[in-house]
């Protein structure tokens, strides 16, 4: 995988908010947001490389929405995502 | 034109509650090949995937957590929710990151409880080492028995 100087990092305290926005979870430790930043790191690293496989495949050089649909579809680990992009219409 | 990238303070309102669009196409580029770029609308795809993630692994920590009878998500339940779901590969990367948080934790108490049990400000401590430093001129500068004060 590629690793440019990544320095960007998700801001842990909005990682929070949207946390609390179910209204099952509760009180959430200091460490816990930054936790999930780094995993959401991971996460994002993970769908943007599957969709760009798709990219490659196909010899474009943009990364389209329907790259993103086909790599969610065809990934396991990303089928709670299907709904996210049920709308994307296929070329 | 958006208020929505973060100020502190001023955060987007709950119902737009996402995450910061500038962030994100910044680390896009940063993990594409040089001579791909990401459609716009990707991108938009790509942070909504980001919060659902979000929702699901403290979704699943949730049930954790209940099921230990805690009440506070503790990043453990994270780690448990991240295997359970399938994100096993994700975990070693992520127990680095709270090893390194609970370092920087205590090292920051340990600086914090060196100057707090002193009781004594910044100021008072220079004050009291200058007052050391000049007892023991004074101590090597009168011989035993001869009381010569040099005239001041």
């Amino acid at each position: 995988m590629k690793t440019k100087n990544k320095q960007t990092k998700f801001p842990v305290a909005r990682i929070k908010k949207i946390m609390q926005k179910d209204e099952e979870v509760g009180k959430v430790a200091q460490a816990t947001p930054v936790v999930i930043s780094k995993a959401l790191e991971l996460f994002l690293a993970m769908i943007v490389e599957e969709a760009t496989k798709v990219t490659v495949e196909r010899g474009a050089k943009k990364v389209e929405a329907y790259h993103l649909k086909h790599a969610i579809e065809t990934t396991e680990m990303l089928d709670f995502l299907k709904e996210i992009v049920e709308s994307v219409p296929d070329p | 034109m958006s208020d929505r990238e973060g100020h502190s303070g001023a955060g987007p309102s709950d119902e737009d509650l996402s995450l910061p669009k500038a962030t994100v196409a910044k680390m896009i580029s940063e993990l594409l090949p040089a001579e791909v770029t990401c459609a716009k609308e990707t991108r938009d795809l790509v942070i909504e995937c980001c919060v659902e993630f979000i929702h699901l692994i403290s979704s699943e920590s949730n049930e954790i957590c209940e099921q230990e009878s805690k009440k506070t998500i503790a990043p453990e339940h994270i780690i448990g929710a991240l295997k359970r779901l399938g994100f096993d590969s994700f975990t070693t990367e992520v127990e680095d990151v709270l090893k390194d948080h609970k370092q920087q934790q205590k090292d920051r108490e340990k600086k914090a409880d060196k100057i707090k049990d002193s009781g004594l400000t910044p100021e008072e401590l220079m004050a009291k080492q200058e007052e050391l430093f000049a007892a023991s001129r004074a101590k090597f500068a009168q011989p035993q028995g001869q009381q010569q004060q040099p005239s001041t």
